[in-house]
């Protein structure tokens, strides 16, 4: 490991990402290198091997994924990482990760999109891709990072996550925040909390692999293992096997997302800075933070009482904490390097007050200039 | 122009790939995160070309945080080469300190900023005989004029970084002579 103790380091947010994946004992990647994705894979490649664990660069992303959840259904914590055009390929098999719930982390570090956009160059352009990028329907987590600290420790985040509801979860990382060099504190190994899977004790007569616990998981038997498994992205029953039933696909795809909605509260991570007195709100994530926290410096200065809601976790979509923290506000800003993804869905929840996007293309950074100049046009109004 | 008691430190190194702008800044960030416990943010903006096309590292410091990634009111901008000094002649202040390599750059404006201008290439080629160590020389001159980090943080970070061997060396005895010509 880059860092083989605890302590302060410098590193860059992608970095921050492996290092952390590798404490969180995952023991797999498969990949296919893409900016501004590549130090992920590369890290892996050279680290992961010397942990124990394999990694395999693919012919690309569909294959990618496919190993990494062949991977996870063997009882190992696996991981791959992406952008934009990488994360379109792994579009089918986002779903099957769901599907046979298998646990997993994608780190999608975003560009500037559509298609191969803008190589390298920063954007938040995927945010409705995390939540909807695969077809049918199913519950997703997402998680944002807004620092490289943050990279570090919403990895253990993710992986834990994946572990606990048995399936993918994303990282979205963008483009600045991936490539970005911060001050980081390393926690001591054994003062980070890791989750483990639940794994099934049964016997080989009563065994169902897909019969769920009392918080909606299956407990896991790994493929090889005396207990009989199956993995099926078709409707299946608690068996494993193929089942077109009506009201067998209506329970299992309702349980699918029912294990995540019901501990929405719980995945919901955020950061408050000024709420408690904020008549102008700034809802972010990932990059766009950072601008925000200076704006908001900025007009505090000047007597203009603003604050910050950062969105940790993206998906599940934070609804009543959106519905709460808007309550007191006269005005929201969102800025985000996409045309207003973000915004669309505060939209929905923030009792019709007036919400303003502040929205930049072109792989280049909203500048606290940009926030500022929006809002004293919008309080003079 | 001591920058020593400074809460918020901005510094951009700019030049072409290759000069080791990206790695001057990990140097600098190393040092001042984990020899003198500040907090470092970096940036750094460059071509998809390895070498040859404008880089340059934004290096912000401050005590717990700092907000913003992208340096507004840079203290010290040093320039490598003159592909550089064009795209960050913008963001000079009045009290902005310039630090130029005058064998690479031939045309600047001396009204913009503090202008320290020296023939860092020769000195390295002369005193090292290898040009490699240009940006050591260079930061070493630059951290023991403005004094924004102490002298041993910035040589523990390069020994840290190049353990052993003929490069350590090098790199070490370029730190010298950055440290004398101030």
């Amino acid at each position: 490991m880059i860092c083989p103790k605890e302590g302060r380091y410098f590193l860059q947010g992608n970095i921050a990402v492996g290092e952390a994946a590798i404490r969180s004992g995952a023991m797999f990647f498969a990949g296919y290198p893409i900016t501004p994705s590549s130090e992920i894979a590369e890290h892996a490649s050279i680290h992961l091997p010397i942990a124990g664990g394999t990694f395999i660069q693919m012919e690309d992303e569909i294959s990618s994924l496919a190993a990494v959840i062949g991977a996870s259904m063997t009882g190992v914590k696996a991981y791959t990482a992406t952008s934009g055009p990488g994360m379109s390929l792994m579009s089918e098999h986002i779903g099957l990760a769901c599907m046979v719930e298998a646990p997993c982390v994608i780190i999608n570090v975003q560009r500037a999109g559509p298609s191969t956009g803008l190589a390298t160059k920063p954007a938040q352009g995927d945010f409705f891709q995390f939540r909807y990028g695969t077809h049918g329907d199913h519950m997703i987590i997402a998680l944002s990072p807004a620092s490289v600290q943050e990279c570090f420790d919403l990895t253990i985040q993710a992986f834990n996550f994946a572990e606990r509801f048995r399936c993918p979860v994303f990282l979205a990382l963008d483009g600045i925040i991936g490539k970005m060099y911060e001050t980081v504190n390393i926690p001591k190994r054994n003062e980070i909390k890791v989750v483990n899977r639940k794994k099934a004790i049964a016997s080989k007569v009563d065994y169902q692999p897909y019969q769920p616990d009392e918080h909606l998981v299956p407990p896991f038997v790994p493929f090889g293992s005396p207990l009989i498994t199956r993995a099926n992205g078709s409707g299946h029953g608690i068996d494993g096997y193929p089942c077109d039933d009506a009201k067998n696909h209506e329970q299992l795809v309702r349980r699918l997302i029912n294990k995540i909605d019901r501990y929405k509260k719980e995945i919901s991570l955020f950061k408050e800075y000024y709420t408690h007195d904020a008549e102008v709100l700034i809802v972010s994530y990932g990059c766009s933070t950072r601008p925000a926290i200076a704006a908001m410096k900025e007009a505090r200065k000047r007597g203009i009482k603003v604050g910050i809601l950062q969105l940790q976790t993206l998906w599940p979509f934070p609804e009543e904490l959106i519905a709460s923290i808007t309550s007191k506000a006269k005005l929201i800003l969102v800025p985000e390097l996409s045309l207003g993804q973000l915004k669309s869905e505060i939209i929905k929840y923030c009792h019709q007050k007036p919400v303003i996007g502040i929205n930049k293309l072109g792989g280049v950074s909203i500048q606290p200039e940009d926030i500022l100049t929006v809002l004293f046009r919008e309080i003079e109004k | 122009m001591i920058y020593s008691n400074k809460d918020h430190f901005e510094m951009i190194i700019s030049g072409v790939g290759g000069q080791g702008n990206v790695s001057s800044g990990i140097i600098i960030g190393e040092a001042a995160s984990c020899y003198e416990n500040k907090f470092v943010t970096m940036t750094c903006t460059y071509g998809t070309e390895a070498r040859g096309t404008f880089a340059k590292s934004d290096i912000l410091i401050g005590k717990d945080f700092v907000d913003f990634y992208e340096c507004q009111s840079p203290d010290v901008i040093l320039v490598l080469h003159k592909k550089a000094y064009p795209k960050i002649k913008d963001k000079i202040l009045e009290d902005t300190i310039v630090v130029v390599n005058k064998n690479e750059v031939d045309q600047v404006n001396m009204n913009l900023g503090e202008i320290f201008s020296l023939p860092f290439s020769e000195i390295a080629f002369q005193e090292i005989g290898s040009k490699q160590v240009v940006n050591m020389i260079a930061l070493a001159f630059i951290v023991e004029k403005t004094k924004f980090i102490r002298n041993e943080s910035l040589v523990n970070a390069v020994q840290n970084k190049y353990a052993s061997g003929q490069i350590a060396e090098l790199n070490r005895k370029a730190l010298e002579v950055g440290f004398s010509i101030a």
